[in-house]
């Protein structure tokens, strides 16, 4: 089960990998959306973890990318985020990703998200 | 005339036409006497004149006759042969024989000759020029004979006439006359008078003959005789000389006045005046008999004179007397009878006449009276005949009027009481009732039984009847009707009416007063609806001119025609400047030309284009501002022509409101979307740290669960710090920037030395660049030096920018650059201040940005670089609260250059600085405790006041009023009372004696706050303290923080520099702490060990364990992390170092920029509110 943390803060992709990691996960990061576009075509990954405030190509337009990519298109993508307030989940969900998950991140609610998602796959 | 009635016609006719007969007939015979008389005086005169003429006439004759007789002898030969002779020797050479003798001779004879013809002649001479004289020859009347004077008697001298004297009279050659004279001999009159003239004829000869003359002189009475002679009868004859004697008068006496030196002269009569032609007498002794005197003057000067008698008139006019009176006699007689006769003629037809007219008075009107006359009488008789006939048909009619009348009367009467209108008649003499009808008696209640023959004293009021009587007085004094006007009269049941009275005086044919008649009209309910309509009018005219609305009527034309109170205001116009005008001009120009369209067109179908509810429409205003106003339009119809109201609401000002309303809307909406845009950006800032936090956390957990070792652990812990101190600077800097925002931060502006701060502000900062290897040059110029800003806020925008600098730039320069230049614009002086990097640089499209909050040019910056994103918005927050500018440039990649600008001479503030340098080191805002209360009625002084303490931190309470205070006192025992003085009911003074008597409320400190300047009676009635407005902020916290503090019982002073250390330490010992002293960090622990302090007051550059260093010691020991630490130190805190005391100091002091007295002061007040708030 390979998952891509798409994640900036230093801090937090160290954190959310190594946690990630512990529970079983294979773990690829990026740093920025174009990374991200890289890595998923590089790495082909099970599952994305999208953060969207992301410097040279944001989440939601790395989403679109993602999703516009032939062969992508189901590719699951979690956005992950600090935006939180009301409208940013419909937001996450139009650039194409198929669940949000806010920040300060519950781990045990990510995982079941995870879970859900590629067990349907 | 009475007398004369008694007789009858004729008799009396007889008489009166005698009377007038005898009368004219005497006045005619006295006219025609007098008339007579005065023409036979007037013929007796012109008859005496013409008389007096030929007398003078006749005289002149004769004196003619005398002068040709000398002539003829002067020039008879005799006495021109005498001449020859004596000349020649005795002989006449003529003819050689005569001698002068003979000739003397001859003339003798010729001489005697003429004397003997003429007897009057009484002497004549011949006189000869000789040296002696000689007078050859004198004849002269003696006696009725002729005699020659001798030779003798000729040469006696004394009887000489001389030649000379002779020629005198006769002039130049001719025979002239001398004036009258009187014979004298012997120098005297020879008595007779003989009076004479004398004619001189001279002898003259060519041929050389000795001049000669003849002198002849006449008695002139032979001429006066011859000349009267002729006179009738009665006649008198009077010659007078020129001066005025007499020469001819019968009385001889009487003549020659002068020379006889009598009175009887003409001049002295009083009869006759001088001039001819004159009537009246010669002499006023005989008026009797002169009837008149005619007079001729003569050439010799001579008068003649005739008088005629009256003797001679009489009998003439005595005869044509008798004549008019027989006349006149015979005249009265005839007449008398004629007239008697006609009289009695007249008479008995006129008793005819009389008898006739008796029959009339008796009633016999079927007369016919005749009379054969076609005369007067005769027409008096056909006249009496037709007025007989006359009266008895007028007779006929009057009987007829007679029975109407009495029919009207009683209609009259019928009328008169039952005319529905107040009828009444009172006599003229004492005005009591004659008439009062029924409806008098309704109105007043009075029947007219009662009033009929009383007055109106009998009735009505005195005042009533007094005011009654006198208008009827007035109205009779008066002619015609008279309008009394409205009376007040009290009916009989007590009740008032208003009679609307008319009165007319009543009088008979003679203007005689008879009677008063009265009319009056009930108009008591008229008025009272008269009044009740004017107060209508007057109530609708309050509320139209009071109505807050414009309101505004006009006509069918549009003609405004009224214009209220309020539409003056609103339109600006006065009223009369509207009124009569068309309403167009109320209105902007299309509608203006538009309105008498809609008018017209609304009047002609009712199509109700301009009736409605509440249109909103523009109006002009008087100076030509249109403006928005709410018209309402009503139609009326007054005297059925339509009129139409205007309500006018102005707009404007709800307008205004709506606008402001939308604007208001707008900026809440832009704020609350800038809220919901800063809380998403808040809550993202705040989420990715948290996220880490969390995350580090249940990682650590599970580690922990697993055993893992506290080394391999460490790492993590230690980032979890790291992220949860960014979240405090987040924070602390949100805070800073909202505090900002809403004003909350005041400038404190004070003069400081500008180089000396850059120099600290350097120092500070140098390790931070350094630290990344870079260089950092500074430039500063030697121009700054003091400057007026405030320096804490300089000191921050400095630091911020520099620590950016340093944040962005690795290994390369930092550039800092300060000098002063002069704003032209502005005319001041301006700092300028700029940091230059060399750092990554800034894109182009996020430069606008970087100011603004949380929108660091990257997002991926604060990840590589750290910070919050707000410190360049604070900075330039701060710039702008400094009346400066920031600006900045950057090339990406190569660096940034930030360029600040701010005024170094701003206004003196009296800012609380305790609060501003507190909130400078990012703490928590200090709360004193303790309420103060303010008593102050005056409600802006209060609100100052109060506004003050509350910025100060403190709890307050207010009262308005001496009464509440000290109610508020005793509820909430304030530890302290602001107090005014002058104060209504109860003043300053008063309260403060009370409360300085109760013994609960007389611990409490009282400050006065008062304009009244008399501190000894405030100190005197125990007032802590004494403050005059107006109080400066200062002044007023440093006061009651004096009161409103309680000191701690212990404090510790931890301070290296021993002077400072014993400075703190006597000024909180003065203030009543009980205080220990450490000098480094590690005897701060120890002394804290020893015994738990109240409060430490702490340094933090101090040698081996620094204040740092305690902070941190104190937080481990769960015992010692409450106390509360004031940190007083000379350090600039970098971003870590308040980090690193965040929360766990109530207070950072910086012991620069303050002397030594303040600092002290200073750190006194923050260590003892913090006390209070830490028990």
């Amino acid at each position: 089960m390979k998952i891509l943390l798409v994640e900036d803060n230093p801090m937090n992709r160290d954190m959310l990998s190594r946690r990630l990691l512990r529970r079983g996960y294979e773990i690829v990061t990026a740093e920025d959306g174009e990374e991200a576009l890289l890595k998923v075509s590089e790495e082909n990954p099970d599952l994305v973890l999208m953060d969207l405030s992301l410097p040279v190509l944001d989440g939601w337009a790395a989403t679109r990318r993602i999703r516009s990519t032939p062969g992508m298109e189901s590719l699951p993508v979690i956005a992950l985020t600090a935006h939180a307030l009301s409208g940013d989940y419909q937001k996450a969900i139009d650039a194409g990703c198929n669940d949000y998950e806010t920040k300060p991140v519950n781990l045990d609610r990510l995982v079941t998200k995870i879970s859900k998602l590629i067990d349907d796959d | 005339m009475n007398i004369l009635t008694r007789w009858s016609t004729s008799i009396q006719l007889g008489i009166l036409v005698g009377s007038l007969v005898l009368v004219s007939s005497a006045a005619i015979g006295w006219t025609t006497y007098q008339q007579l008389n005065r023409h036979l005086v007037e013929a007796e005169l012109r008859e005496l004149h013409r008389e007096a003429e030929l007398a003078a006439a006749r005289f002149d004759d004769l004196l003619d006759d005398l002068r040709a007789n000398a002539r003829l002898l002067a020039l008879t030969p005799p006495t021109s042969g005498y001449l020859r002779a004596v000349g020649n020797d005795g002989i006449d050479p003529q003819d050689g024989t005569s001698t002068a003798s003979a000739w003397i001779s001859r003339l003798e004879t010729i001489f005697r000759r003429f004397m003997q013809e003429n007897p009057a002649y009484i002497q004549i001479r011949f006189l000869v020029r000789e040296p002696n004289g000689l007078e050859p020859l004198r004849l002269e009347a003696r006696d009725g004979e002729i005699v020659r004077i001798s030779d003798s008697e000729l040469r006696q001298k004394d009887d000489r006439y001389s030649f000379h004297d002779a020629m005198q009279v006769a002039g130049a050659g001719e025979t002239n006359l001398s004036r009258l004279g009187l014979k004298q001999e012997n120098g005297a009159a020879v008595v007779p008078l003989v009076p004479f003239l004398r004619a001189v004829a001279p002898v003259v000869f060519d041929d050389g003959l000795p001049p000669a003359a003849v002198v002849v002189d006449v008695a002139v009475d032979t001429f006066f005789d011859r000349v009267g002679q002729q006179n009738p009868a009665g006649r008198m004859f009077f010659v007078v000389d020129d001066a005025g004697d007499f020469v001819v008068h019968r009385d001889p006496d009487r003549r020659f006045a002068t020379e006889l030196g009598h009175g009887h002269r003409l001049a002295a009569t009083d009869a006759v005046q001088a001039t001819s032609d004159t009537f009246g007498s010669v002499d006023s002794n005989d008026k009797e008999r002169v009837v008149g005197v005619a007079r001729q003057q003569h050439a010799l000067g001579l008068s003649f004179i005739l008088s005629g008698d009256t003797d001679v008139l009489y009998p003439k006019l005595v005869e044509a007397r008798d004549e008019v009176v027989r006349t006149s006699f015979f005249i009265l007689i005839v007449t008398l009878v004629a007239t008697v006769l006609m009289a009695r003629l007249f008479a008995v037809r006129l008793r005819a006449l009389a008898r006739g007219a008796k029959e009339v008075a008796a009633g016999n009107y079927e007369l016919a009276l005749t009379d054969p006359g076609e005369d007067e009488v005769g027409e008096l008789a056909i006249a009496m005949s037709g007025m007989a006939s006359d009266i008895r048909e007028k007779i006929d009619h009057l009987k007829l009027a007679e029975q109407k009348l009495g029919e009207n009367s009683h209609l009259l009467e019928a009328f008169i009481q039952n005319a529905p209108i107040m009828i009444f008649v009172k006599d003229a003499a004492e005005l009591r009732f004659e008439q009062f009808n029924r409806a008098a008696e309704e109105i007043t209640g009075f029947s007219a039984a009662d009033m009929l023959g009383k007055n109106d004293f009998d009735f009505f009021p005195e005042e009533e009847a007094q005011h009654f009587t006198e208008m009827d007085r007035r109205v009779m004094a008066g002619k015609g009707a008279v309008v009394v006007g409205d009376e007040k009269v009290t009916r009989k049941d007590g009740t008032q009416r208003i009679l609307h009275t008319k009165k007319v005086a009543i009088r008979d044919d003679s203007g005689k007063l008879i009677s008063l008649l009265g009319i009056s009209e009930d108009v008591t309910d008229i008025r009272h609806a008269a009044l009740d309509v004017a107060y209508n009018e007057q109530r609708f005219r309050s509320i139209v001119d009071t109505a807050a609305e414009g309101i505004v009527t006009i006509d069918e034309h549009g003609i405004v025609l009224t214009f209220n109170q309020a539409a003056t205001q609103i339109f600006g116009y006065g009223e009369d400047e509207v009124v009569g005008h068309n309403v167009s001009m109320l209105m902007p120009d299309p509608d203006r030309s538009r309105h008498d369209g809609y008018l017209a067109n609304y009047l002609a179908s009712g199509d109700a284009k301009i009736i409605g509810v509440g249109r909103d429409v523009t109006g002009v205003r008087r100076n030509g501002t249109p403006f928005p106003m709410r018209l309402s339009i009503g139609e009326a119809s007054m005297d059925g022509r339509p009129t139409f109201t205007g309500i006018v609401h102005d707009l404007t000002a709800e307008k205004d409101n709506e606008r402001r309303l939308v604007m208001a809307m707008q900026d809440a909406e832009k704020a609350n979307r800038a809220k919901s845009d800063f809380l998403a950006t808040m809550s993202h800032e705040l989420r990715t740290p948290l996220n880490a936090i969390i995350g580090y956390s249940e990682m650590l957990v599970e580690d922990a669960e697993k055993g893992e070792s506290v080394e391999d652990l460490a790492d993590d812990l230690g980032k979890i710090r790291n992220a949860g101190r960014h979240l405090l600077g987040l924070i602390n800097d949100v805070l800073d920037l909202s505090k900002i925002e809403a004003g909350g931060v005041e400038v404190d502006v004070t003069a400081f030395s500008a180089d000396v701060l850059m120099q600290e502000v350097v120092d500070t900062i140098r390790p931070l660049i350094e630290k990344s290897g870079n260089r950092f040059d500074v430039e500063i110029g030697e121009e700054i030096s003091e400057i007026r800003t405030d320096p804490a806020r300089l000191r921050q925008i400095l630091i911020n920018l520099l620590g950016n600098a340093a944040k962005f730039t690795r290994d390369g320069i930092v550039r800092l650059t300060v000098s002063l230049r002069s704003n032209s614009a502005k005319d001041e002086r301006e700092l300028l201040i700029q940091v230059s990097d060399t750092g990554i640089g800034i894109e182009k499209q996020q430069l606008e940005r970087v100011f603004v909050a949380f929108s660091q040019a990257d997002v991926s910056t604060s990840r590589n670089y750290g910070g919050t994103g707000l410190g360049l918005a604070i900075t330039r927050s701060f710039c702008e609260l400094l009346g400066g500018t920031i600006k900045v440039k950057s090339t990406p990649g190569k660096g940034s250059t930030f360029s600040v600008v701010l005024p170094v001479n701003l206004p003196q503030t009296d800012a609380d600085p305790v609060q501003t340098t507190v909130n400078d080191n990012g703490a928590e805002p200090l709360r004193r405790s303790g309420t103060i209360l303010v008593i102050e009625d005056d409600q802006a002084a209060r609100d100052l006041l109060v506004g003050q303490l509350r910025a100060a931190e403190w709890r307050v309470a207010e009262a308005s009023s001496g009464v509440e205070g000290l109610k508020l006192a005793r509820q909430i025992r304030p530890c302290a009372i602001v107090l005014d003085v002058i104060m209504p009911e109860l003043d300053g003074w008063a309260v403060l004696k009370i409360l300085k008597n109760d013994p609960e409320l007389s611990q409490i400190p009282v400050v006065l706050c008062t304009i009244v300047d008399d501190r000894k009676k405030g100190f005197a009635l125990g007032a802590a303290d004494y403050l005059l407005k107006p109080v400066k902020r200062q002044d007023l916290v440093a006061t009651l923080s004096r009161y409103c503090t309680e000191p701690p019982c212990h404090l510790l002073i931890v301070e290296d520099d021993l002077p400072t250390q014993e400075l703190f330490s006597r000024a909180a010992q003065g203030l009543g702490w009980t205080v220990r002293t450490a000098v480094d960090g590690g005897k701060a622990l120890e002394s804290v060990k020893q015994q738990k302090p109240d409060l430490i007051m702490l340094d933090l550059m101090m040698p081996n364990l620094d204040g740092f260093d305690v902070v941190d010691a104190l937080q481990r020991n769960p015992e010692w992390h409450d106390i509360p630490v004031v940190v007083v130190t000379a350090k600039e805190l970098t971003a870590d170092d308040r980090q690193r005391l965040n929360g766990f100091v109530e207070a950072v002091v910086s012991k620069q920029e303050r002397n030594l007295d303040e600092l002290v002061n200073y750190v006194m007040d923050s260590v003892g509110r913090i006390s209070r708030d830490n028990p």
